[in-house]
């Protein structure tokens, strides 16, 4: 063997090691790692928002949209980590969560408007989103999901749970979804706390959006699924506030401090807790306050 | 006489030179005194906060007046006029912090916590204390950790973490010795062993707090969770759990092995492979029927 044949045999062990080397790197972006998500604003000074940031570069690990984020490229989540939205604005996407690779974290720092929203003036895309939910959770038992500080407006569903998952819904806002605001399938376990679900069922706009509430409930658990709701308020759905159908029966929900006022009916299949604020009935043309 | 005045000028020139030195030490002891005080002190996360264009320990080591700094850790310290374990560490912008912290951090020769010691996020900003960043070289060293460790004996003393998101380590909060702590509005998730772990004469209070996934660690493959518990309480440690939510973790949501009772109030404790546990009858105290749940699993009834 000549010295170029050592030189070849030498730098080839050099690239193999460097690749392996790589390799290992790419194994340790996998972990649940935290991500940053700008809205409509520029958090990192690069000048980019939106599907430029998301390709920009691995090594800043900021995005511009939250799909993105959640996806492989440019060193995302993988669908194991946190996407924390830093900026406000608005997000035109079906967000999918599948806690393919581990835990999952959606949310917006405190103080950020992050709406996953169906409608934008005049984008072209409005009409397909609005048949569409807007935040899919499908994820194995083995998974925790969580959202929170997030906004979920003019969808089918607004978050939609599928399958086996276990999700917490932690202060976040929901409203103006035709379907439900929280729609909980499947097996899944669900906790919800500090949010909002208003007017299910009710949403406006052009065709060629069908707008028509089916049902339009705030909360459903259907399936076998079950769940908690606590320090929660639930208004102004079409159908019931919060709904309970799920095999595992009456004892599926657990309620805790809960507003439910001005739905068709507030409770269905739940028995309110203690703290629950009850039905308040309409008020009476012989209640001499109201005349 | 010419050697007597040769002896004068001798003293003259050594009093004058002592009186430098006591000078320079009466000026470094009021600077130390100063620096000692309950101060509040701001740590940036990843967008500059002071303008000056530093981040990170490039922030903590530029000087000892703007009292702005890039690490909590260096925030915590007594270098450069930090709160040497006595003050406010409030941290301005987003970021995430892949730190250990330490309270006092003995690592670094700071042997006891000096007074009242917080650290905080500004309310609307996101402080992720996370042992993971991508493609950080101690990413290992720091999931085999505890996050926040807190080991004082001193009682007259409390120590604070508010708004802060604590992920990824072997034990998001310990404490540890007598150490008096109030945990409020913080998010643990994803710590392999322990969320928040309370041992020996400990006093713990947590509110608004969400403590879930512990137990649940993928990296990328799950790690053998230690047991994965939510909340626990050991020795002779005690505390009260108010308007949080405990769900999601391994094992159990919220142990007591303590001899002392943890009170318990208005929280959610749901989907935990246990979700409240104890080792005697008085383990838990209730405030208020309100905490009550309605779902069959196991939940404190």
């Amino acid at each position: 063997m000549n010295r170029i044949t050592r030189f070849i045999v030498l730098a080839s062990l050099i690239l193999a090691f460097g690749f392996v080397a790589t390799s290992w790197n790419t194994t340790d972006v996998a972990a649940n790692h935290p991500l940053l998500v700008e809205g409509e604003r520029d958090f990192d000074g690069d000048g980019l928002l939106g599907v430029d940031e998301d390709l920009d570069n691995a090594s800043d690990q900021v995005f511009g949209t939250i799909n993105a984020s959640l996806g492989m490229a440019n060193a995302g989540a993988n669908q194991n980590g946190v996407a924390v939205v830093v900026t406000s604005g608005r997000f035109l996407e079906t967000v999918r969560i599948t806690g393919a690779n581990g835990n999952v974290t959606l949310e917006a720092a405190p103080g950020v408007s992050a709406m996953v929203e169906a409608v934008r003036a005049g984008n072209a895309g409005n009409g397909d989103r609005q048949m569409r939910p807007g935040i899919i959770v499908d994820a194995p038992a083995t998974r925790i999901v969580t959202i929170r500080n997030m906004i979920s407006r003019n969808w089918t569903d607004g978050i939609q749970i599928n399958g086996s998952s276990r999700v917490v819904i932690d202060n976040c806002r929901v409203e103006n979804n035709t379907n439900f605001g929280i729609h909980v399938t499947g097996s899944s376990k669900v906790t919800i706390s500090n949010s909002t679900v208003a007017s299910s069922g009710f949403r406006s706009g052009a065709a060629p959006a069908n707008n028509m509430p089916n049902p339009g409930i705030g909360i459903g658990f259907e399936g076998s699924s079950t769940g908690t709701v606590a320090f929660t308020t639930v208004s102004g759905s079409v159908a019931a506030g919060v709904s309970n159908t799920s095999s595992a029966g009456r004892k599926a929900v657990g309620i805790l401090s809960v507003n439910a006022f001005d739905n068709n009916p507030n409770f269905n299949g739940i028995k309110p807790a203690k703290g629950t604020i009850p039905a308040v009935a309409a008020p009476s043309q012989d209640d001499p306050d109201n005349q | 006489m010419e050697k007597f005045n040769i002896r004068k000028v001798t003293f003259l020139r050594l009093v004058t030179f002592a009186l430098i030195i006591a000078g320079l030490i009466l000026s470094t002891n009021f600077v130390k005194e100063d620096v000692s005080a309950n101060h509040p002190v701001l740590v940036e996360g990843e967008r500059d906060f002071d303008g000056d264009g530093r981040l990170g320990a490039d922030e903590d080591g530029d000087n000892a007046t703007d009292r702005v700094y890039g690490t909590i850790t260096a925030g915590l310290l007594a270098a450069n006029g930090a709160t040497n374990a006595n003050g406010q560490v409030i941290v301005v912008t987003n970021g995430r912090f892949p730190e250990l912290i330490r309270i006092p951090n003995t690592d670094a020769g700071q042997m006891t916590v000096n007074g009242v010691t917080i650290v905080e996020a500004a309310p609307g900003i996101m402080a992720d204390i996370d042992a993971v960043l991508a493609g950080n070289a101690n990413n290992g060293v720091r999931q085999a950790a505890v996050g926040v460790l807190i080991n004082t004996d001193l009682t007259d003393r409390a120590i604070i973490l508010r708004n802060l998101n604590i992920r990824n380590y072997l034990e998001g909060i310990q404490v540890l010795g007598a150490s008096r702590v109030l945990i409020d509005n913080c998010r643990l998730d994803s710590n392999l062993n322990f969320g928040i772990r309370a041992m020996g004469t400990s006093r713990v209070s947590i509110t608004k707090t969400t403590v879930q996934a512990s137990g649940m660690r993928f990296n990328p493959m799950m790690g053998t969770p230690g047991p994965g518990t939510g909340v626990r309480f050991e020795e002779q440690a005690r505390g009260t759990i108010v308007d949080s939510t405990i769900s999601g973790n391994t094992a159990t949501g919220l142990s007591n092995g303590s001899t002392q009772s943890v009170v318990l109030s208005r929280t959610t404790v749901f989907d935990n492979g246990t979700n409240v546990s104890g080792t005697s009858a008085s383990s838990f105290v209730k405030l208020s029927d309100e905490m009550t749940p309605e779902v069959e699993n196991d939940s404190l009834r």
